[in-house]
């Protein structure tokens, strides 16, 4: 008898349940749709809020690339120089040279 | 004495080339020296959105309907742009806006708001029962504010025109729905 009781009272709650969110006009599976996003609310989350996030891309400025190719040159000259001046130091402390010949 | 004199006046004329000039200027004028975005943009943007949101109808929608300020978070802005543009700049200007006018109430978000939480949770351990904060009784949000900042290049020899276009959206935060869009549209001529 008591089961009985607490079967109907049960039901009652569930048929109140939906019946009130029904009347909302709200999912009845909005607590699942809540469930999937709850984990989502990390620190991740927060630091996206009033942040600026760059997804920047690189514009066709002739004159931007002109430059970069200018300073590729000069940084690339500069290592030439500088391999030489280290190559020269090799041979002056070495008794022969490329062809094994005595200096 | 006399052979020194024109050691002397190198060292005068050089002290002079390496002298650095520092002013202070108004941060109303407008200043252009390399064409990229700069503070005239940001202010300009500020000002045009500013107007834009406050003089909407979306606000006395709220108001009519719920018979309360809305109360706004500021979410995140993209910057889909080929330059590094600073949100922040304009979005503080929004924020000022909504607290000045008194008309809309405004949450805080992000790392301040987790540095508060923060704060909240020490004060369980630390401070006095009378004056400790509880916990839950945030306010909720009604609109979230978002942003997106495009740009276009076109360049051919020395000369450039960039054009930006900053959007900013405010949506409900329980419906979805868009209840404003405000844009501002930058054009410029560099010719270098």
């Amino acid at each position: 008898m008591k089961k009985g009781y607490l079967l109907a009272l049960l039901i009652a709650l569930v048929f109140c349940g939906i019946a009130s969110a029904q009347s909302s006009d709200q999912n009845p599976r909005a607590r699942e749709a809540y469930l999937a996003y709850e984990k989502q609310v990390d620190s991740l989350h927060a630091a996206s809020m009033g942040a600026t996030i760059d997804k920047t891309y690189e514009a066709y400025d002739p004159l931007l690339i002109r430059q970069q190719r200018r300073e590729e040159r000069r940084e690339f000259r500069r290592q030439l120089k500088l391999e030489r001046a280290r190559s020269r130091r090799f041979y002056f402390g070495y008794p022969y040279d490329y062809y094994g010949y005595r200096w | 004495m006399k052979p020194f004199i024109p050691f002397l006046l190198f060292a005068l004329f050089l002290g002079f080339a390496c002298n650095r000039q520092v002013q202070r200027i108004e941060t109303e004028s407008t200043i252009d020296l390399s064409g990229r975005w700069n503070d005239t943009d940001a202010r300009l943007t500020a000002a045009e959105l500013v107007t834009e949101i406050m003089g909407r109808p979306w606000l006395e929608r709220h108001v009519s309907k719920t018979g309360k300020e809305p109360v706004v978070i500021v979410g995140m802005v993209e910057n889909k742009s080929h330059e590094h543009i600073e949100a922040e700049v304009f979005t503080k200007e929004l924020e000022k806006a909504f607290i000045q006018s008194g008309r809309v109430r405004l949450v805080q978000g992000g790392e301040k708001r987790e540095q508060i939480r923060r704060e909240r949770a020490d004060q369980q351990n630390n401070a006095s029962q009378s004056t400790m904060k509880q916990w839950g009784l945030e306010i909720g949000a009604d609109y979230m504010l978002q942003g997106s900042i495009n740009s276009i290049m076109d360049a051919y020899k020395r000369k450039k025109v960039i054009y930006y276009q900053i959007d900013m959206e405010l949506t409900n935060l329980e419906t979805n729905e868009v209840v404003w869009i405000g844009d501002k549209k930058i054009k410029k001529f560099v010719k270098n």
